[in-house]
């Protein structure tokens, strides 16, 4: 049986979606997400809303993602659970993985969180900084960890590896770029898509859980109304 | 020196496979923020619809210049992709988006922007030239195995 042209058409476009659909069909599993890490973890672990997010201390965007994550867990604290990985981007941002490590030693001190935010608050100050680990050391001081128990974990390899290692699963989940978010197993990246993505689940009836409800902030208890449209009861 | 265009045909089109199939191959979520990332499109769902629809567009392009099918076609879409890919690695870099990779080719290769637009223009001519001179891109393609038995 001889082919024409168009029935040859036909058959390459079948043949082509059908070796990357069996391809992408191979490669597609669950995500296999870590395990939530109690210090570099915050929200209602029995939350409705479960994040795993993927962050560089360095990059713009993540800084964006954070004070978003930051603005609805302070909204609605029952209703979220937000587990932080690293990913340093090291290709392009060199402190990265730097603040990668001290962000991890800061949670072998319980105190992760504000650590987080500070390297975020003052990302363009460590981007240009002649004396990283002094200032790193200096910030450590302020928040009130212990400098010399910190400085020893910096420069402990075990702590290198660990931020590698935990890039690593994430590479393995597929995460390319900064910040990437898994929002109850569903990946989002970058920060507009991940806040569109949580009003979205915010505004839904299915993100209450029994007995919640939401914290509003001072502004919000004048109108009535939170700024995602909710009636405050 | 009868090679030498289905041979330059041949090399663009597998750069549309394999950028085409890389996209495909990874969480189209990937595509979509180097697509916002250019701050073209201002609408999600026009955004996500490229996300979608594009990667199968390169892909199936490389594809027919590989095989030499639909050339005439075939080179016109990918002389209009390189067309656009320039324009758009014109207006980020005008507009000094914070953008350091194109996302061209997603992890495999990373290349600034002003490499990529360097290259494109250089593929663009290239593409320009391959249409204009049609019988000779057409050897060692389908197009002309049809032709000859019409």
């Amino acid at each position: 049986m001889r082919l024409t042209k168009n029935s040859s058409t036909v058959l390459i476009i079948v043949l082509v979606v059908g070796i990357i659909q069996g391809l992408r069909f191979l490669r597609s599993f669950p995500p296999d997400l870590p395990q939530a890490v109690h210090q570099k973890s915050k929200g209602n672990p029995k939350a409705p809303i479960r994040i795993v997010e993927y962050t560089d201390f360095q990059c713009p965007a993540c800084a964006n993602g954070a004070a978003y994550l930051k603005e609805f867990l302070t909204k609605h604290p029952e209703k979220i659970y937000v587990q932080y990985q690293p990913y340093p981007m090291t290709e392009m941002h060199q402190q990265a993985m730097a603040l990668s490590i001290a962000a991890q030693c800061a949670a072998e001190q319980n105190r992760f969180w504000p650590f987080h935010d500070r390297l975020f608050e003052k990302a363009s100050f460590f981007k240009q900084t002649m004396r990283l680990q002094g200032s790193l050391l200096d910030m450590a001081r302020e928040l009130g960890l212990d400098t010399a128990k910190f400085e020893q974990c910096l420069k402990d390899p075990d702590t290198e590896l660990g931020v590698y290692g935990e890039k690593d699963k994430g590479k393995a989940l597929g995460v390319k770029a900064t910040p990437t978010y898994f929002v109850n197993g569903k990946m989002i990246v970058g920060a507009k898509s991940f806040q569109a993505e949580m009003q979205r689940l915010l505004s839904s009836p299915s993100s209450d859980s029994e007995g919640v409800r939401t914290v509003p902030t001072s502004s919000e208890t004048n109108s009535g109304k939170s700024p995602l449209g909710e009636k405050l009861p | 020196m009868r090679y030498i265009y289905p041979a330059l045909r041949m090399f663009i089109g597998l750069i549309f496979v394999v950028s085409g199939s890389e996209k495909l191959l990874q969480h189209y979520e990937n595509f979509l923020y180097v697509i916002q990332g250019y701050d073209i499109l201002p609408w999600l769902w026009a955004q996500r619809l490229v996300a979608h629809l594009f990667p199968w567009v390169e892909l199936m392009l490389g594809v027919f210049l590989i095989l030499g099918l639909w050339l005439k076609q075939a080179l016109y879409g990918v002389w209009l992709c390189f067309f656009m890919f320039i324009f758009l690695l014109g207006q980020a870099q005008v507009r000094m988006l914070p953008i350091s990779d194109c996302g061209c080719f997603g992890d495999l290769i990373k290349f600034p922007l002003n490499v990529t637009m360097s290259f494109d223009s250089v593929l663009f001519l290239i593409t320009s030239i391959l249409l204009f001179s049609l019988p000779k891109t057409r050897v060692l393609s389908l197009d002309s195995h049809f032709l000859s038995n019409s």
